[in-house]
């Protein structure tokens, strides 16, 4: 019934999924209430915008090379959820927020995630969909677009938040050079390196996925973060187990995995 | 692939375009983006025929299509088609389904990989690294030692990711370690792409030096003339008076309707 090589896959699965259900059901009932500690990334983010509205440039916001129809499309939907963060403290503020997407299809979603936004400020005369702009769907056409826009246009504000490869250290460094304050996150592994050293504030990994219970305040979302981090303490668990009975010469854990 | 008649033209343009993008290195300059506009621009039609491609040919002329049979692809052309409703006011929220339907159809593709390579895969390799057993604390460097700091790092790195619990006390020191491993990791996972980078630097240089036609013409020749044009663009930019930036006219707004 299930493939080979996938039953210990399936257990954990089952696992996760029960941990992080439980977890989000007692969060929205109100039974507990936790509080997602402070990412200074997202916290940057206020700071970014209001010295773009002080100067009265532009910022410059990408979700990197994803899509909603590849295998990093979750990274790129949580980008999209810091543009609709990062666009409504535009509007309230009075920021112009210039967002380039990558993916054809990601362009309408922005557009309306930008909208939106606008109308929760109560500002959505102020909304121009010609600030959406797209580069072309390759990935260093787009990528010398954005940094030639940051050039001309003096953007006083960089946010990369998504899936990036190659070109994430020529947005970065070239984004450091104009002055801007620059604030990246990925969870591509092989990339964050490079926004840990080229942006002011880097978002690492799950942190970017954090991002959404952490605006929102959605108890939702921070129900379902409070489970995975369970799913974290259950594999910390397995492995301290596994090391021990490896050691002890007991193969049964190792043997399970393989199944 | 370039046909070989298109040789010299391809020479003659790559030399060009690889020197006006390196130019952007002294400064944006409008050499540099006259090619990234056209970068930009045979990238969009790239996409389009690639998608255009990818779909549509497949659907009505591949060897699968609509015509032999196969309705299938009447659903997916047909759920795609949504999308256009973005440009409809009244049913603009109908476009929001096919974005649904795909982001849901990828978590599920998703999931069964993403334990099996997140946690499965992270495990199994965590545990299996020796710790007792012959030659494991002999020699140097010692490889228990590795596995010690191997497990060490990935306990702390991962307890770095808690996100519903405060980093104080006993989890505060671990997730610091868990830092300053990860920092550790970025720092040689950086050297090592600023090394591929290189050898793609070099790629480009190999193709200036390297890249003759019929044995006559070499690519090189070209360089001098091409960074003879930046020179050129930079002398006519700096004679040109710059207005001061409170004298240039913000750019129309237009509304949406």
């Amino acid at each position: 019934m299930i493939n080979e090589g996938l039953v210990a896959s399936f257990a954990f699965l089952i696992i996760v999924v029960a941990e992080g259900l439980i977890a989000l059901f007692l969060t929205r009932a109100g039974k507990t209430h936790p509080k997602i500690r402070k990412i200074p990334g997202l916290e940057a983010i206020e700071e970014a915008v209001g010295r773009a509205t002080e100067m009265g440039r532009p910022i410059a916001y990408t979700t990197g090379l994803g899509g909603i129809r590849d295998q990093v499309y979750y990274q790129t939907i949580a980008g999209l959820n810091i543009l609709g963060y990062t666009a409504e403290l535009a509007a309230k503020y009075g920021a112009k927020l210039k967002y380039f997407p990558y993916d054809p299809t990601v362009m309408p979603l922005a557009v309306d995630v930008m909208e939106q936004a606008y109308i929760s400020a109560g500002k959505p005369e102020e909304f121009n969909p010609e600030n959406v702009q797209y580069l072309g769907g390759d990935q260093f056409p787009w990528a010398f677009g954005v940094l030639g826009i940051m050039y001309r246009e003096k953007t006083a504000a960089n946010i990369h938040m998504g899936p990036f490869w190659a070109e994430s250290l020529i947005l970065a460094e070239a984004g450091f050079y104009t002055g801007a304050i620059q604030i990246a996150g990925t969870a591509n592994y092989h990339q964050i390196h490079f926004f840990v050293v080229a942006a002011d504030y880097a978002l690492i990994g799950e942190e970017l996925m954090a991002a959404g219970a952490y605006l929102s305040k959605d108890p939702t979302q921070i129900g379902s973060l409070w489970g995975a981090d369970f799913s974290k303490i259950t594999t910390m668990a397995l492995i301290l187990l596994g090391v021990i009975m490896t050691a002890a010469g007991i193969n049964a854990l190792n043997d399970f995995l393989v199944l | 692939m370039i046909p070989p008649e298109l040789d010299l033209f391809a020479a003659i343009f790559g030399v060009f375009v690889t020197i006006f993008i390196y130019s952007f290195l002294w400064k944006e300059n409008p050499l540099s983006r006259a090619v990234e506009h056209l970068f930009i621009g045979l990238a969009a039609v790239f996409t389009l025929a690639f998608m255009y491609d990818a779909a549509l040919t497949q659907a009505f002329w591949g060897t699968e299509r609509i015509a032999e049979g196969n309705f299938i692809w009447v659903i997916p052309i047909l759920i795609s088609l949504m999308y256009f409703f973005f440009f409809s006011k009244k049913y603009f929220f109908l476009y929001r389904y096919p974005v649904s339907i795909v982001a849901g159809i990828m978590a599920g593709m998703m999931i069964t990989g993403m334990i099996q390579s997140n946690f499965i895969a992270q495990i199994e390799s965590t545990v299996t690294l020796p710790l007792v057993g012959t030659g494991v604390w002999e020699g140097w460097p010692l490889p228990g030692l590795d596995s010690i700091i191997i497990i060490i790092g990935v306990i702390t790195a991962l307890s770095f990711f808690f996100f519903t619990w405060e980093h104080k006390g006993a989890l505060g020191i671990s997730t610091r370690i868990g830092r300053y491993f990860l920092m550790a990791t970025f720092g040689a996972a950086y050297g090592g792409t600023v090394m591929a980078r290189m050898s793609l630097f070099i790629g480009r240089l190999r193709f200036l030096y390297e890249t003759s036609y019929a044995d006559w013409f070499w690519a090189w020749y070209l360089v001098p003339i091409a960074v003879l044009c930046v020179i050129i663009v930079a002398v006519w930019q700096r004679s040109r008076p710059t207005p001061p930036e409170s004298e240039i006219p913000p750019k129309k707004q237009k509304s949406k309707d």
